[in-house]
């Protein structure tokens, strides 16, 4: 005799390749089936597995400010077998927040890091809508300080499994009229919800420049340095930052870093005049300090900019008719992504729709 | 089907038999058989006749139907695979739970794929109520829990209309 199979029967890790194909939207929802479906859905294994999946489509989000509003918004692009095929327009009124945060980090497991130079700073999953701000910092409170520098990482703990927010800051004595030393730095931890300030002496945010993506890996949050001649490594599991040395040649060239297929790469380009080629070069760092010219992609001519990179080598860039194009260096092709109309893009990231909840925290 | 294609090795082609949990036994070439892993690795222990204790005569007919016909995989019929395969997912969601738990013990990857994807897109949209019918779960929330839990992600049960048939 043979008994009927139910679904209950199914061992959970079957249920959980199932599950793993369906969208955020639709598994939110699923929660509440049953106790079991919530717990199985909540499991920090299931929603690895969930951003592995392969079936999980890459998105392309797109930071535009209008010029109208004068406010910040998202677009999101869809992207079915080399088609995008739709859109839909995320502004920043979704969430809820009266204070403006223009500045973006990330895509970081679908999270990103929401700031302004007021010192306000959010966490947003825009998959499950779920925004968090931070907890106010501000650990200097003399009246003659003014912060004039702050560079923002954000990346996990290996050891805890934890988020981290890393905020360096840098401020102008009005008084003595010179800059305050040291650099303040603050570490934030998503489990405690608190952050932890102290005095660095050798590194300043004055010399990093923000990255237009993701930059953290393994355990580490990267920047550029502002001459090309080195970047900087903050280790998540000790709050350390070391330098480490670049090729001479990237001196006086254009630079943005960025993630290539798991490595820290950084694009190396000359300055972009509109009507001359433009051939950017892709580093790959495959030891600490150890670079690897990875491959040069163009000549590409009309392109007024680049707007980020995704994690396998996409190059965003802004063309002079308005026009976002997404190019893909191992396909050498181009990909029309859309035209601005009254906005202004900012960023362009390749995006993954994600189910890590701000509330746990907890990455593994 | 007419053409069953064999690999274009001349001479004896390995047999192996395959034996349901019901007792019927199955005789297919080995070429065939060695796309499900758990197979594969008895055929390389010495092993020509496989008992499978958890896959009943219907389940493993439909397999091999599945395995017979990936094994004609070639570039140029494509669309035929295809086809195939979206006919072959069109069963009801038991007989899908049933494969899917076979394909799983047998690790036949493809197939696997195929039907967690089916299930899967089957089920995307389906309303709460939908699917506690179709996996025949009891809803073990009290109203009170079951309103806290939808005030969770309030916006996930908004916004367009959600699938309320049972197939």
């Amino acid at each position: 005799m043979v008994q009927q199979t139910n679904f209950s029967d199914l061992p959970e890790d079957l249920v959980m390749e199932i599950f793993s194909r369906l969208p955020v939207k639709c598994l939110l929802q699923f929660k509440c089936v049953s106790k079991n479906w919530y717990v199985l859905i909540e499991n920090p294994i299931f929603i690895q597995k969930h951003r592995h999946n392969t079936n999980n489509p890459t998105s392309y989000f797109v930071h535009h400010y209008f010029l109208d509003t004068m406010k910040s918004g998202f677009t999101l692009f869809h992207h079915e077998q080399n088609q995008i095929v739709s859109k839909s327009h995320l502004y920043q009124d979704v969430l809820n927040t009266s204070t403006h945060l223009w500045e973006v980090l990330g895509p970081l497991n679908g999270l990103f890091l929401l700031y302004n130079d007021q010192e306000d700073v959010a966490l947003w999953n825009p998959s499950t809508k779920e925004f968090n701000p931070l907890p106010i910092s501000q650990p200097l409170n003399s009246p003659s300080f003014r912060l004039c520098s702050y560079k923002f990482g954000f990346g996990i703990d290996p050891s805890s499994g934890d988020y981290k927010v890393v905020w360096m800051r840098d401020y102008w004595d009005i008084y003595s009229e010179e800059w305050y030393s040291p650099t303040i730095i603050s570490v934030y931890t998503l489990s405690t919800n608190s952050w932890r300030n102290f005095k660095e002496f050798n590194v300043s945010s004055r010399n990093m420049t923000k990255s237009s993506g993701n930059t953290y890996l393994n355990g580490f949050y990267y920047w550029r340095a502002c001459q090309n001649d080195k970047i900087f490594a903050f280790d998540m599991s000790n709050d350390k930052i070391v330098e480490i040395q670049t090729p001479k040649s990237f001196i006086a060239k254009q630079g943005d870093l960025s993630l290539f297929n798991d490595f820290i790469a950084m694009y190396i380009y000359e300055p972009i005049i509109v009507g001359r080629e433009t051939c950017i070069d892709i580093w790959l760092m495959e030891k600490e300090g150890y670079w690897v010219n990875k491959v040069r992609t163009g000549p590409f001519l009309n392109i007024k900019r680049s707007l980020g990179y995704g994690n396998n080598g996409e190059i965003f860039l802004e063309v002079v008719t308005w026009q976002l194009d997404i190019f893909d260096p191992c396909l050498k092709k181009n990909t029309v992504l859309g035209h601005q109309r009254n906005g202004y893009s900012l960023q362009a990231f390749a995006y993954k729709e994600s189910l890590v909840s701000l509330k746990k925290g907890i990455h593994l | 089907m007419a053409s069953s294609s064999s690999s274009s090795k001349t001479g004896l082609k390995k047999m192996l038999t395959l034996k349901s949990s019901d007792g019927d036994e199955f005789e297919l070439e080995e070429s065939i058989v060695i796309q499900c892993q758990t197979i594969k690795h008895m055929v390389e222990d010495g092993f020509s006749l496989i008992p499978l204790q958890n896959v009943d005569t219907k389940t493993l007919t439909k397999i091999i139907e599945y395995m017979k016909k990936h094994a004609e995989k070639t570039e140029s019929n494509k669309e035929e695979i295809k086809n195939f395969n979206k006919e072959f997912v069109k069963g009801s969601f038991d007989d899908q739970f049933e494969l899917v738990s076979a394909a799983n013990y047998l690790h036949i990857n493809g197939l696997m794929d195929l039907l967690c994807q089916s299930i899967a897109d089957r089920i995307n949209n389906k309303s709460v109520r939908a699917v506690r019918e179709i996996f025949n779960i009891s809803n073990d929330y009290t109203p009170d829990e079951e309103e806290k839990v939808r005030d969770e992600h309030k916006w996930a049960h908004e916004g367009g209309e959600f699938d309320e048939s049972l197939d």
